[in-house]
């Protein structure tokens, strides 16, 4: 590698010193421009050279921009730091104020948990105990103070990524290809006699899970412990790719990836501008498909959709956006939490429109739902479902209690 | 182990690229790619300039069909250089990228060597070698410095991109029986990725990073008639503006400069010299793929499309 330090002349302090108040401003904004980088942009400046004020940029964005989002945030720095208004003479402009990541109470669901005040919790009754007890409790249902415990029970909630076979190979006595590398390498130590074949088989790999959450009015008692049990899920699986949405669709998946859930909570809060509003589920799903298509759901995902199906806009767009997510996931899963309820029939009409495509309907109202939700993710399902191929009206009674 | 060269005797090589103009500045860059049949916007052929000039990666992103894989074809076809290429997919490891020993080769080696009853042998010589891509471009056979594109590396693991960092950093990978291979001149390398996942940061730091936007209207013309001069350019003109227009409605996959080639192509092969309706309804499945954007194009009405596509043009 060239070495960068190699830089013949000594380039401009005026022009080191903005370029480093540049970096520093984009370091703020959270683009990571580290002093190597700085060395790099250096050297990029002096090759294209400071005549076009535009190839100065482009040079700098080409050295610094690893994400295309941070591309319009680094144009609005350059042209603030850099660009024709920002004269020589000037005082150094005050970088912008650090973005920093304040923990608030989310918006997150109705009640929220008061701080724990010393006050144990309910004492038990009856042969259940208090773990027992909320397993079973609809959280639609349930005190502030259940709440707190709750939250703390889903923090211990696991569950095992789901499997795929993969193109990797890893070595096995049995197998059907053989590993001639490793058939040779078995023959040096038996002079030279090949006694034994070394074989080769896939190497079952993690397989990408798609969450998707209504946070609309009508979930909104759910929505917070449904949010919860994501983070729970993307903490023990890793690799999720997450989604809320109420009348639009929000990626949380990278808010998600903290490992605190009360940050991850509050970073959720903070990007979802439509908490507790309307729902317009068809059109969500939609964009899901038609913005995110290729990093969601690239490789066949298990794709859970966490609503209770209320939809207030075209139900025909649901139905569509539904059987094209059908298509491209491995399992199209609904959890539905008011399934908690006896009376449930899938009535809503949003639930009618999407039955025909799901490959499973689970209820997601307690705890224990949500246990038993997270074990059905990892029962691995090696075989492709079966799946009807014009859905009749007979099938979609059986769709509720049907693979696990 | 004493290393061997894998070359037999390492070869001088001329500085920079033989073949190639001078490529000193963006304008020059420029220009040859446009040489090449390839227009890159300002930017792009900034970050081509930099990435020659500062021997570092060049990682190019955008959707499908921007001409991520062509930006490179140009690339070696104006340094007048090899290309090697690297189609990156699930699993690919090692063995497929870089080198394998080419076992059925030793084992006859060593029979025959058994039979003649003469002094040992060593099978891990380079001549039991399989140069893969990766390897090719490190040390190329002919000793011609080449342009490395790899492809898609989205699709690979990252368990591959972790083997990369060696290797487009230092330009150097260590194969265990034989010792360094070291490039005597680094190729020029172009990845590129649509963007299935996010790439490492530790490989995006390696890199110059480019993002290619679909091209504004009058780009694009430019890139129909350069790419097929057989095209009337009144059709061109059609084309274009039809296909913006598609751009601007709501699909799961909108068509990229490449659709956009074929479906000309397809227009001249039908003997069409302007677009029709019927032309487009019937000729619609080279510009999309997916079943439910045909129908969507349909329910807005080609006829109106066009229209509009006519009032822009």
């Amino acid at each position: 590698m060239p070495d960068p330090t190699r830089a013949a002349p000594e380039p401009a302090p005026a022009l080191v010193r903005r370029l480093t108040e540049l970096a520093r401003a984009l370091r703020d904004a959270g683009v990571p421009v580290g002093p190597g980088d700085l060395l790099l942009g250096l050297r990029a400046v002096e090759a294209v050279g400071l005549r076009r004020p535009d190839d100065v940029a482009a040079a700098l964005r080409a050295s610094w921009c690893r994400r295309r989002e941070d591309q319009a945030l680094f144009d609005r720095l350059f042209r603030r730091l850099l660009g024709p208004a920002a004269a020589v003479t000037r005082p150094a402009p005050a970088t912008p104020t650090p973005v920093r990541r304040t923990v608030v109470p989310a918006p997150l669901g109705g009640a929220q948990p008061p701080p724990p005040d010393g006050r144990p919790p309910r004492p038990p009754r009856g042969v259940a105990s208090v773990e027992e007890r909320l397993r079973r409790l609809d959280f639609a249902a349930c005190s502030p103070a259940e709440l707190v415990e709750l939250e703390r029970a889903m923090a211990r909630l696991r569950a095992r990524p789901p499997l795929r076979p993969s193109r990797h190979r890893r070595p096995a006595r049995r197998g059907r290809q053989i590993d001639w590398a490793r058939t040779q390498r078995a023959a040096l130590r038996t002079g030279g006699e090949w006694l034994r074949l070394e074989h080769s088989r896939p190497r079952p790999r993690r397989r990408p899970l798609l969450l998707v959450c209504d946070v609309s009015g009508s979930m909104e008692r759910y929505a917070r412990l449904l949010i919860r049990f994501l983070h729970a899920v993307e903490r023990s699986t890793g690799g999720t790719e997450a989604f809320v949405f109420g009348t639009r669709l929000t990626r949380i998946t990278r808010q998600l990836r903290s490992a605190d859930p009360g940050v991850a909570l509050a970073a959720v809060g903070e990007a979802v501008p439509d908490f507790a509003g309307g729902t317009r589920i068809g059109e969500s799903l939609h964009r899901l498909l038609t913005r995110w298509g290729g990093r969601a759901l690239g490789r066949g995902p298990i794709t859970l959709v966490v609503s209770d199906g209320w939809e207030v806009g075209d139900r025909a767009q649901l139905a569509a956006a539904a059987a094209r997510l059908q298509r491209a996931s491995w399992r199209l899963l609904w959890c539905n939490p008011r399934m908690g309820d006896p009376r449930f029939t899938p009535a809503a009409g949003g639930m009618q429109a999407v039955l025909p495509y799901l490959d499973a309907l689970r209820p997601a109202h307690n705890l224990e739902s949500l246990e038993q939700l997270s074990d059905l993710l990892d029962t691995a399902q090696r075989r492709r479902p079966v799946r009807p191929q014009r859905p009749r009206a007979a099938d979609v009674g059986a769709l509720g209690g049907g693979d696990a | 182990m004493p290393a061997p060269e894998l070359t037999p005797a390492p070869k001088p090589q001329p500085e920079g690229w033989p073949g190639a103009p001078p490529l000193t500045t963006v304008d020059e860059v420029g220009a040859a790619l446009t040489a090449a049949a390839y227009l890159p916007g300002r930017d792009l052929a900034t970050a081509c300039f930099l990435s020659l000039r500062l021997e570092r990666p060049l990682l190019l992103e955008g959707e499908a069909g921007v001409g991520k894989t062509e930006c490179a074809k140009a690339l070696a076809a104006c340094l007048g250089a090899p290309l090697v290429r690297l189609q990156c997919y699930e699993g690919i490891d090692v063995h497929q990228a870089l080198y394998e020993w080419n076992h059925p080769r030793q084992l006859l080696a060593i029979r025959q060597q058994e039979a003649a009853a003469t002094r040992a042998l060593d099978v891990f010589t380079p001549e039991f070698l399989i140069r893969r891509p990766l390897l090719q471009a490190l040390d190329p056979p002919d000793g011609r410095r080449c342009v490395l594109l790899i492809d898609e590396l989205d699709r690979a693991d990252d368990e591959f991109e972790a083997f990369l960092l060696e290797l487009l950093s230092d330009w150097q990978v260590t194969i265990p029986e034989l010792g360094t291979v070291r490039a005597a001149q680094p190729p020029a390398v172009i990845c590129t990725s649509n963007r299935t996942r996010e790439l490492h940061d530790a490989l995006k730091r390696r890199c110059l990073f480019h993002w290619i936007d679909y091209p504004n209207l009058e780009e694009e013309l430019a890139i129909v008639r350069t790419r097929l001069p057989t095209v009337p350019a009144a059709l061109a003109r059609q084309v274009v503006a039809f296909v913006h227009e598609l751009r601007s409605l709501d699909l799961y996959k909108v068509p990229g400069v490449a659709e956009t080639l074929d479906w000309a192509q397809a227009l001249v092969a039908l003997g069409e010299d302007r677009v029709t309706p019927e032309t487009a309804e019937a000729t619609l499945g080279s510009l999309l793929k997916y079943q439910e954007d045909l129908v969507a194009v349909r329910a807005a009405g080609s006829a109106a499309l066009l229209a509009r596509a006519r009032a822009d043009a």
